[in-house]
């Protein structure tokens, strides 16, 4: 009788718990179907469609053949006369919550479109991605695709993100690479990949969603502290001259990234974009990174560099949701509007496509046409 | 460091792996309670621990004194030497930018060795006032100074300038130490038992140390007496499997009420707070609901994790909320509210006062000062002043109405139902209106909360009220539970079936409704 008491226990409560988050949770389903790459880094699951859903949304994400959100594929040789725009960033960068006509990319297509800039946006964007993995990909997935403009996302989470990572370090104020691959549980969810329970369990247990969601962050802490102690360890004990007395380390190593991102970007004839996704984590109270961890840097005079924050935080938008509030916070259709908006505006007024003339059609161009 | 942190986990499982492995010694298991106390502290501010150091020196000392003993030299020279070292191992890491505290430190044992030389001569029972004065003037100093002296200065230069006098007043660039009110109180009581000859004082420096650094309840209580407390210190604690399993569901159970009940519900209350003149009556009414629920969780579900911690340790603390919202009259009320703090302030203060001894008039008097003073115990603002002054009175006027008289007398059960079910809503609303009191932002901020709560605005932002059903309807099946089986961890009368299903619901309910954002307790303020 104990013997079946104990083998049951964890169906009872499996079962318990499942009805308990639907009943009184009403948790989201945000399922990651990402696998290791070659490069270290993860990358979406190529050809993966799967669903997303919240007490606020229900939508179904589309990977393409090379694991970028994409409904059509990319030659990697660039065609004549073609612009192209490679965006690198974690899961507000690749429309999680929005479906694709919604997700910043596409509405940046469609943005520069109508201003008669005629350009392909490539989505090379994963969830869970930090500036150092950004680096990693532009190198190794991005450049191959001669991009003539290079967004790279920045998020207040990046800082430690790159930190957790430990692809790069700073040390004695130069950005070294580490060597080291960052593919947390990757090996696992792969071998759990293969069958059908599982997928089926990542699409529809809020339970599974729950313990995951948990267990993922914990993880992340461990490391975060373990990666701390032994950058600490690591440290040269005199600090640089050139850098602000109350630098630390995951900022200054997120400066660093972000000037190495912009410097191989340049060498491969592209510019280069930072755009700034604010913390929207108690609206309407938004805030930006650049304004805390990275306030002493000034990023904003050494980047060409574009934030949705003061429409954000416009009383007059006070009413607007630009966060999902339910799901995993990320940005709404109404919030990926704004930040493609502020992009596509700044991309034409600062002529960041040096040679967008000849981008430029006699007429509007409209996001259908772009899809066709 | 909060409970409900996985850095406080990080730092339990470590602190009692060292604890349960050094069972067979108590000296250095309780070594390791004051070590791990500090830690604890020190994880907001380690410069103040400077006070909980100085706070526990004075009284080692001053308890000696209050029980008529000579200090002789040995005992001050260790007293002091111990005082500076553990400052000097506290200020350590910040010694450039903390040394005034250290030099404060090294001022003070100086002015008590001056003190000592004073009450040497004295004959005993002027020493034993001596040294419990002392006590009351040291702790209330501290008190005056890190909570109130900003207070009072920013209101008398008000009120000087509201008589076309400008006081140059500097306000101390100074944060409150957390706990502060609480650790204070506990040194008091502990002088004033002894002279009051109600427990013999302690020479064991460090038991004394450790009971009033217990980082389980070191921050936000209970105010434990240390006759229930330090004699804990001096015999083998039982660490039974018992007490680890019911201690993780007292700390379980706190956790809910704090994490889940306490921190959802700030959400509304603080949406109603920010802006009152802007919502609907029924949504204030709603806002205020919250704030009713979330005081109570928060602080009992800290006393709850409190004590599951030292129950798990094999100490017994004292319970410091019973169902204080089933009271009919303030008399039950305060039985069951943080019966800790309202224990102290009858035993040392409304006693201390006179207490009832002196008529009604005085009677009246007496407990209108104590509230008052226990409303200024909350917080260095005039809505803690108004808030005691509004309990003082209620209590008052339920005494002159001898509502607790009549209540005693029996009535057949449906008219003892009734009378039950309407004085207990009645009180309910009272007590409501003094939360009201105590959580508004300012004076203008309640004077506006107040006005609409009553002014019949049009029905709206009745959109957070399923969250407060949601938040508020489990609470309140578990308290009717508690109240039917008169015992607060019922639970254990359940059968095993069902008591499992509660559990899962808490710890699932924890798992997945805590609220993500970072809410202290509210009492830490305190």
């Amino acid at each position: 009788m104990i013997l079946l008491i104990v083998l049951l226990s964890p169906v009872y409560i499996a079962i318990f718990g499942e009805i308990f988050m639907r009943l009184f949770a009403g948790v989201a389903l945000m399922p990651r179907y990402v696998t290791g790459a070659d490069d270290g880094i993860r990358m979406n699951i190529p050809n993966a469609v799967y669903g997303q859903t919240s007490r606020e949304v229900d939508v179904e994400v589309r990977i393409n053949s090379v694991g970028m959100r994409a409904d059509r594929e990319f030659a990697i040789e660039k065609p004549e006369g073609t612009c192209r725009i490679a965006v690198l960033g974690d899961s507000f960068f690749m429309g999680y919550e929005v479906d694709i006509e919604h997700s910043f990319s596409h509405l940046l297509e469609a943005n520069l479109a109508s201003q008669n800039v005629d350009c392909e946006v490539l989505n090379f964007s994963v969830s869970g991605f930090g500036t150092a993995e950004y680096l990693v990909a532009l190198e190794s997935r991005v450049l191959q695709y001669s991009p003539d403009l290079v967004i790279f996302e920045l998020h207040e989470t990046d800082l430690s993100e790159n930190v957790i990572s430990d692809l790069y370090r700073v040390e004695d104020g130069a950005l070294v690479k580490t060597g080291n691959d960052y593919l947390p549980a990757i090996g696992v969810r792969d071998k759990l990949m293969q069958y059908g329970v599982y997928r089926w369990l990542i699409e529809h247990s809020q339970l599974y969603s729950v313990v995951r969601e948990h267990a993922g962050k914990n993880v992340k802490k461990i490391l975060l502290v373990k990666n701390t102690v032994k950058a600490f360890f690591n440290e040269d004990s005199e600090p640089q001259q050139d850098t602000p007395q109350d630098t630390t380390g995951p900022v200054e190593l997120q400066v660093k990234l972000l000037e190495k991102g912009r410097e191989k970007s340049i060498q491969n004839g592209a510019e280069f974009l930072l755009v700034d996704i604010p913390n929207g984590f108690d609206p309407p109270n938004y805030f930006s990174v650049l304004d805390r961890q990275l306030k002493d840097y000034d990023l904003r005079s050494q980047f060409n560099l574009v934030s949705p924050l003061s429409t954000f935080t416009d009383p007059a938008n006070a009413d607007t949701l630009y966060y999902y509030k339910t799901g995993h916070l990320h940005l709404s259709i109404a919030g990926n509007e704004v930040v493609a908006k502020v992009a596509a505006d700044a991309i034409v007024e600062q002529k960041l496509l040096d040679r967008q003339t000849s981008f430029t059609s006699a007429a509007p161009t409209s996001a259908a046409t772009l899809d066709d | 460091m909060l409970f409900h942190t996985s850095t406080f986990f990080l730092f339990f499982a470590i602190f009692i792996a060292l604890y349960f492995s050094l069972q067979r010694y108590l000296s250095a298991q309780n070594l390791l309670v004051l070590a791990g106390s500090y830690v604890f502290y020190a994880a907001w501010d380690e410069r103040f621990l400077v006070l909980i150091m100085v706070s526990t020196a004075t009284d080692y000392i001053a308890g000696l004194g209050a029980a008529g003993r000579q200090i002789d030299r040995k005992t001050a020279i260790k007293t002091g030497s111990l005082l500076i070292a553990g400052c000097a191992l506290a200020l350590g890491w910040t010694f450039e930018t903390s040394w005034q505290f250290f030099a404060a430190v090294v001022a003070f044992v100086g002015a008590g060795s001056l003190a000592l030389r004073v009450a040497a001569p004295m004959e005993e029972a002027r020493r034993r006032k001596f040294w419990m004065t002392i006590s009351l003037i040291v702790n209330l100093g501290l008190l005056g100074i890190f909570k109130y002296f900003n207070f009072f200065a920013d209101s008398l230069a008000s009120l000087a300038s509201a008589g076309g006098i400008e006081l140059g007043w500097t306000t101390l660039q100074i944060a409150l130490p957390v706990g502060i009110s609480f650790y204070t109180f506990q040194t008091l009581s502990y002088t004033i038992d002894i002279y009051r000859d109600r427990m013999k004082p302690t020479e064991k420096l460090m038991e004394l140390a450790a009971y009033i650094a217990f980082f389980p309840q070191l921050v936000a209580g209970p105010i434990e007496r240390a006759r229930n407390l330090l004699p804990q210190f001096f015999k083998r604690r039982e660490i039974t499997f018992e007490r680890i399993t019911t201690g993780m569901a007292l700390f379980a159970w706190g956790m809910y009420k704090k994490a889940v009940i306490a921190d959802n519900l700030s959400i509304i209350a603080n949406d109603a707070f920010a802006n009152p003149a802007g919502m609907s009556s029924v949504g204030l009414w709603i806002g205020l609901i919250a704030f009713t629920f979330q005081i109570y969780c928060d602080f009992s579900g800290y006393s709850d994790m409190a004590r599951g911690v030292a129950r798990i340790m094999g100490f017994d603390l004292m319970v410091n909320f019973r169902l204080p919202y089933f009271s009919r009259t303030p008399s039950e009320f305060w039985r069951g509210w943080h019966i800790s703090l309202s224990s102290w302030l009858r035993d040392y203060l409304y006693i201390g006062l006179g207490g009832n001894r002196g008529g009604s008039l005085l009677t009246y008097r007496n407990l209108l000062l104590t509230m008052v003073l226990g409303g200024l115990w909350h917080g260095a603002a005039w809505t803690f002043v108004l808030w005691g002054f509004y309990q003082g009175m209620v209590l008052v006027i339920y005494r002159i109405a001898r509502v607790d008289e009549w209540l005693a007398k029996p009535l057949s059960p449906v008219l003892e139902y009734s009378r039950s079910a309407v004085t207990m809503a009645f009180f309910f609303f009272l007590t409501m209106i003094g939360w009201l009191i105590f959580r508004a932002n300012d004076m203008g901020n309640l004077s506006v909360y107040f006005d609409g709560l009553f002014a019949l605005r049009a029905i709206g932002d009745t959109g957070s009220l399923s969250l407060l059903l949601k938040m508020t309807v489990p609470l309140v099946l578990v308290q009717i539970a508690q109240a039917y089986y008169k015992e607060l961890e019922f639970q254990y009368n359940l059968v095993p079936f069902l008591r499992y299903n509660v559990y899962l619901f808490v710890l699932f309910s924890i798992v997945a409704l805590t609220y993500q954002g970072e809410v202290e307790f509210i009492y830490f303020d305190f």
